[in-house]
């Protein structure tokens, strides 16, 4: 979840690695959750497990909070083993399925006590569809996703952050987008659900269970690493 | 019978005061982010990185920003905001007299610097409208 001040301006939405845009496509976007790094990990895990010996290899991915100076990262964590030799497009639906498990349970995570004292950010309003957009950025191959996107100008997002209010207290599951009409062309209108863009929809999650392309080492990690210090400068 | 039920009393507040504060510093351990000034002492100790806090004040007008992003890219973002000055010169030169190099341009207006920690930038920018000098401290150590 993001607060107001975090809000930039749409143009500068490609070329940024955090803060909070609005789109007229996606909604609010969390560019710290778009960045895609996540996505590029665990697609190099897969490239060195299929350079590795053996017919299959484990791959992990992970979504995680950390506490103030490093002091403390909560998160979860799955672990699938894959059969060698699977193609670009199943591979593709593997990350994918992969991203989606993991971030359902990190917003339950995040949503349940004794997070949510401190935060809103459980299933916030832009925090999947964020994800899904990271996942797209990599897979895509597109140069500029947001020109598709239609972000809108800091002054014109403020509107709507001030309108509708925080984007914490306007909860989605989905992974669809949650859209927030212009307040001065639709006074009355209210958030409602929007289709994802054509590119957004290329890739279907894995769900062939029966195969045995891939197995579940570890279906549900919830994990707590204790930091040390505060960076070092 | 009376005394007994005073040390219960005193017990019971100590626990309800010690945890208000610990409910406190959770909320702020795992705060989604924070607008304050050097003013607002509590957010400042709290928040604030020593290199921030030992950073010149280029200008009497400053302000900081903290933010916790989590999910799939967890980071910590610390920010100080300078108003009414673009010259980076006294900045710049404290970074680097603290061992920082000065890598690339990162952004429009921007550049970045790297120290001993690797999962650690700092960049250094201006914005013209407001005049702005913004230091910005991401910290990308949660990722590994």
């Amino acid at each position: 979840m993001s607060i107001r001040s975090e809000i930039i301006d749409g143009n500068l939405a490609q070329r940024s690695s955090y803060g909070l845009v609005y789109t007229e496509l996606l909604g609010w976007v969390d560019l710290g959750h778009a960045q895609g790094t996540d996505i590029r990990n665990l697609w190099s895990q897969m490239l060195c497990g299929e350079s590795q010996s053996g017919t299959t290899y484990d791959v992990t991915y992970k979504q995680s909070m950390i506490g103030l100076k490093r002091r403390l990262t909560v998160g979860k964590s799955i672990t699938w083993r894959l059969k060698k030799g699977l193609r670009y497009p199943q591979k593709q639906s593997v990350a994918l399925a992969m991203m989606i498990t993991v971030a359902r349970k990190f917003e339950e995570l995040q949503g349940s006590f004794p997070f949510s004292l401190a935060t809103d950010s459980g299933f916030s309003g832009e925090d999947l569809v964020s994800d899904l957009l990271g996942f797209y950025q990599v897979m895509s191959c597109m140069n500029n996703v947001f020109s598709y996107l239609k972000p809108i100008s800091k002054e014109e997002a403020l509107k709507r952050w001030d309108h509708y209010g925080k984007i914490g207290s306007w909860k989605n599951e989905t992974f669809k987008p949650l859209l927030f009409p212009d307040p001065v062309r639709s006074p009355n209108g209210r958030p409602h659900f929007g289709q994802l863009p054509d590119f957004m929809k290329t890739v279907t999650p894995y769900n062939r269970w029966t195969s045995e392309d891939v197995g579940i080492v570890d279906p549900n990690r919830g994990f707590i690493r204790f930091g040390r210090e505060e960076p070092r400068v | 019978m009376k005394k007994s039920l005073i040390i219960m009393l005193a017990v019971l507040i100590v626990c309800v005061i010690g945890l208000f504060y610990a409910l406190q510093y959770l909320s702020m351990e795992f705060s989604d982010g924070a607008d304050y000034t050097e003013k607002d002492k509590r957010e400042y100790n709290f928040y604030t990185p020593e290199l921030l806090k030992n950073m010149p004040r280029v200008s009497n007008a400053y302000s900081f920003h903290y933010s916790n992003v989590s999910g799939p890219n967890p980071a910590l973002t610390y920010q100080v905001i300078f108003f009414g000055t673009t010259d980076p010169f006294k900045i710049n030169a404290w970074l680097e007299k603290n061992g920082f190099k000065k890598t690339e341009m990162c952004n429009k207006n921007r550049y970045c610097w790297v120290g001993q920690d690797p999962n650690m930038t700092v960049s250094v920018g201006f914005e013209e409208n407001p005049a702005a000098i913004l230091v910005k401290m991401v910290d990308k150590a949660g990722q590994k």
